[in-house]
């Protein structure tokens, strides 16, 4: 593979209909969540009190419910917008973060897994996720230990990388086939040499 | 509906039985839940002096239900069972599996940490096997085993995975020494 078509978030954007999908779900409930809280909630308790301080609160607590709709998109846009990935002829390259920044290379001989999943919602939108898989840090046992109750439930971030997991959602079906096969030459061209296999 | 073949699958098929063994748990808690319903309504219905006749129609209803969700549930097993693809390429092992929400996961050979192989009971009663296939994650552990496989088709697949992994071990080693 030459120079001109390696794999980065240029050739192969997460989209922005998975960018609004996720988080205007996310805004959905905060929605729904206004509607109870002052259909419901609020005429059947602002009748016993009368305290200023009380209605103060209940009022603060309106606010973040009509805010928080408006800033999960701009949230959102821009943590995809912060996300890069590169997919090299050695190393993946990923960069991440608005505020504070993290960068990390993954060589393509440590990867353990790649897992191509299509939620139900992203099936009818056309879009797939990619996430990679290493053996790094809280990946392994180590996290079971630390955290006993979520120990069936690890599916781990969503978007970006964190702990040993790489999260690439929202391609297009197409693009996370490529990819997908792409990652699979990668390793294949980039054998591991000291067989840190169980067997 | 096709059924997704592979080489791996046709060499080494998933039984036939998978769906109904799947099915079996909704079965037979229906089958309790409805001794107990029968029963307790008739002996209800005996203390308090209600019409036999309405107790047993609803009851009968409440069978007719049961019976229709777990012919629902066995056809969603069927369904479940013919998009179960798996495949073991020259590289990589490569399941697919879940109707509405598919997912797909590649394994490298060098990554396996362990083949192990288990039944749980109604596996025991079926005559099937679970070949789990993990890398050092835990998620893999989770998504990676081929299930409802029968006697022979365990064996070879066990035996073929173990050779390859070997095989790509040694091959790894030699490149490095």
């Amino acid at each position: 593979m030459d120079n001109s078509n390696v794999i980065t978030e240029k050739s192969h954007p997460i989209q922005t209909r998975w960018v609004i999908k996720h988080f205007v779900i996310w805004g959905l409930v905060a929605i729904v969540n206004f509607i109870i809280f002052y259909g419901f909630y609020l005429p059947s308790h602002i009748k016993h009190t009368t305290e200023t301080f009380e209605i103060f609160f209940l009022h603060l607590q309106s606010i973040f419910v009509v805010i928080v709709p408006i800033i999960l998109p701009i949230t959102g846009m821009l943590i995809r917008n912060t996300y890069h990935y590169e997919f090299g002829k050695r190393l993946i390259t990923l960069k991440q973060g608005i505020i504070s920044k993290s960068e990390r290379h993954v060589p393509y001989g440590r990867i353990q897994n790649i897992f191509l999943t299509q939620g139900f919602i992203d099936r009818l939108i056309g879009l797939a996720s990619i996430a990679i898989e290493t053996a790094s840090d809280s990946g392994g046992a180590k996290s079971l230990l630390k955290d006993k109750k979520n120990k069936a439930s690890t599916p781990g971030i969503i978007i970006g990388f964190s702990s040993n997991r790489i999260a690439i959602p929202g391609l297009l079906y197409e693009d996370a086939l490529n990819l997908k096969e792409a990652i699979a030459t990668f390793i294949k061209s980039n054998p591991i040499d000291d067989a840190q296999s169980g067997l | 509906m096709k059924i997704a073949m592979s080489k791996t699958r046709e060499q080494f098929p998933l039984s036939g039985k998978k769906p109904l063994k799947k099915t079996m748990p909704s079965i037979v808690s229906s089958v309790i839940f409805f001794v107990v319903i029968l029963a307790g309504g008739l002996i209800l219905a005996s203390l308090l002096n209600w019409s036999f006749s309405l107790i047993l129609l609803i009851i009968i209803l409440i069978g007719a239900l049961l019976s229709l969700s777990c012919f629902l549930i066995y056809q969603y097993q069927v369904w479940y069972f013919q998009v179960y693809f798996y495949d073991l390429t020259d590289d990589f092992i490569i399941i697919r599996k879940r109707v509405l929400t598919p997912m797909e996961i590649t394994i490298p050979y060098e990554r396996i940490q362990d083949v192990y192989v288990d039944q749980d009971l109604f596996d025991r009663i079926f005559g099937l096997y679970d070949v789990h296939l993990s890398s050092a994650t835990i998620s893999s552990g989770m998504e990676a085993h081929i299930d409802g496989v029968e006697k022979a088709a365990t064996d070879g697949l066990r035996k073929i995975i173990l050779e390859k992994v070997s095989e790509k071990i040694k091959r790894a080693k030699g490149g490095s020494v």
